[in-house]
C-alpha cells in the first residue's frame, strides 16, 4: 500500500495542473482577508498556464532552445555585453562632464 | 509580532495549537523566497503565515501579478506544496490562495469571529484526508466496449439479423445512435456506482464540475469529478476500489484517476 501511495503522490506532482489550480485557486477557505484577490475564472487561468507550460516544453522538444547552447548566440551575447559596458562607460563620462559644466555655471 | 507598514501577512493555513506544540518548527521558505514560514499562535488556533512585501502583495500589485501567468503559477504551486507539507504533519484548514492581512491584529480579529466554526472543523477533519477522483472517457473505445458487453445492444443485434436486408441497413444506422446514447448512460451509471461505493467509505463527499478538454489538455473528455473526505486508515480501501474500477473489462475506455491525499480543501467551508 505504501508503494501505491507513492505512485499516487507522484501523479499529484506531475500531471494534475487542473487538480492543483481548481483546489488552490477555487477552493480552500476564504476568511475575509484585508486584501482579497479577485481572480479571473480558474478555467481561463488553467488554460493560459497550460499553454505557457506547453510552449516551454514544446520549444525544448523541437529544439527551439538552441539559443541556450548555440555558440553563435552565446558569442553574440558576449558582444552585446561588451557593447553594453562600452556604452555605460560613455554614459558615465558624459554624466561627469554635465556635472562639471553645471557646477562651473553655478560658480 | 510587529509589522512594518510596508509589510503584509500572507495566510496559508490554520492548525490546532495543541498539535503544533508537539511539533518541531521547520525552516521552510515562504511565498516570498527571502522569508520563512512562521507560526502565529492565537489561543487554540495557530496561523501559518509569511511576511510579504506590499510592493508585491498589495491589492493593486497583487491584481497585476495575478495577470502574469508565470508569477501566478509559481506562487500557486508554492501555496499548494506548502499546504501538502503542512497536511502531512498537522490537521490543516487550508486557506485559498491570496488570503492577505494588513496586520496581525486584523488576522486575530477575523479568527476570533470564526472561533466556534474553526473548533468544529478541527474536530471533523482530525485524522481524515481528502482524495479526488476524476473519470475520463475515451468514447470510441468505450463505444466498442458497449457493443461487446451491453446486453441491450446484443438483443438489438439479434432483432436486426432477423430483418430483411433493406430494413437491416436503416436499423443498423439507428443502432449506431442507440449505442452512443447507451454508452453515455453506462458512463453515468458506472461513475455513479463508483461514487456510491466511495461515498460509503467517506464521512463527506462533493461532486464537482467537469472540466472542458481545453482545460484538461486531454483528448478524452472528463465525465466525473469528485472529492471525498475519509479516515486515513480507509485510504487503502478507496485506492483499491478505484484500482478495481480501472481493471474491470467492462470499463475499457474509461480511466479513473485518483489523486491525494490532499489537504481538505473541499471540506473546510467556514459557513
Amino acid at each position: 500500500m505504501d508503494q501505491q501511495r507513492n505512485e499516487i503522490k507522484q501523479s499529484t506532482n506531475s500531471n494534475s495542473l487542473v487538480d492543483v489550480l481548481e483546489t488552490v485557486l477555487d477552493k480552500g477557505v476564504v476568511i475575509a482577508g484585508d486584501i482579497k484577490i479577485n481572480l479571473a475564472d480558474v478555467e481561463l487561468i488553467t488554460i493560459k498556464i497550460r499553454l505557457l507550460i506547453a510552449s516551454v516544453d514544446k520549444a525544448k522538444e523541437i529544439g527551439m532552445d538552441w539559443w541556450e547552447t548555440d555558440p553563435h548566440y552565446s558569442s553574440k551575447a558576449t558582444d552585446l555585453k561588451q557593447e553594453n559596458d562600452y556604452l555605460r562607460g560613455q554614459l558615465e563620462e558624459l554624466e561627469e562632464r554635465v556635472k562639471k559644466i553645471s557646477s562651473e555655471t553655478e560658480s | 509580532m510587529q509589522t512594518k507598514t510596508d509589510q503584509l501577512i500572507y495566510l496559508y493555513a490554520l492548525i490546532p495549537t495543541a498539535e503544533f506544540n508537539n511539533a518541531e518548527p521547520s525552516e521552510e521558505p515562504g511565498i516570498d523566497p527571502d522569508e520563512k514560514l512562521s507560526y502565529h499562535e492565537i489561543g487554540p488556533v495557530t496561523a501559518v503565515i509569511c511576511p510579504v512585501s506590499s510592493s508585491e502583495f498589495s491589492e493593486d500589485e497583487l491584481k497585476k501579478n495575478a495577470e502574469n501567468m508565470e508569477w501566478l503559477q509559481e506562487k500557486a504551486f508554492h501555496h499548494h506544496e506548502t499546504m501538502n507539507r503542512l497536511n502531512r504533519d498537522f490537521t490543516v484548514i487550508p486557506l485559498k490562495f491570496g488570503t492577505i492581512y494588513e496586520t496581525t491584529e486584523s488576522l486575530e480579529q477575523a479568527l476570533h469571529t470564526k472561533h466556534e466554526r474553526l473548533k468544529e472543523l478541527f474536530t471533523s477533519l482530525a485524522g481524515k484526508e481528502e482524495w479526488n477522483v476524476k473519470v475520463y472517457a475515451d468514447r470510441d473505445t468505450f463505444h466498442q466496449t458497449v457493443l461487446e458487453t451491453s446486453p441491450a445492444i446484443e438483443e438489438k443485434n439479434r432483432e436486426i439479423e432477423n430483418m430483411s436486408k433493406g430494413k437491416q441497413f436503416f436499423e443498423r444506422r439507428k443502432l449506431d445512435q442507440f449505442v452512443s446514447e447507451q454508452a453515455d448512460r453506462e458512463i453515468n451509471e458506472k461513475c455513479e456506482a463508483l461514487h456510491d461505493r466511495l461515498t460509503g467509505m467517506s464521512s463527506d463527499q462533493e461532486i464537482k464540475k467537469n472540466w472542458d478538454r481545453k482545460v484538461t489538455g486531454r483528448t478524452e473528455s472528463m465525465c466525473f469529478n469528485s472529492a471525498y473526505l475519509l479516515d486515513t486508515e480507509n485510504a487503502g480501501t478507496l485506492i483499491d476500489a478505484v484500482e478495481a474500477a480501472n481493471k474491470a473489462p467492462e470499463n475499457a475506455g474509461l480511466t479513473f484517476e485518483l489523486t491525494g491525499p490532499w489537504p481538505a480543501y473541499h471540506f473546510s467551508s467556514l459557513e
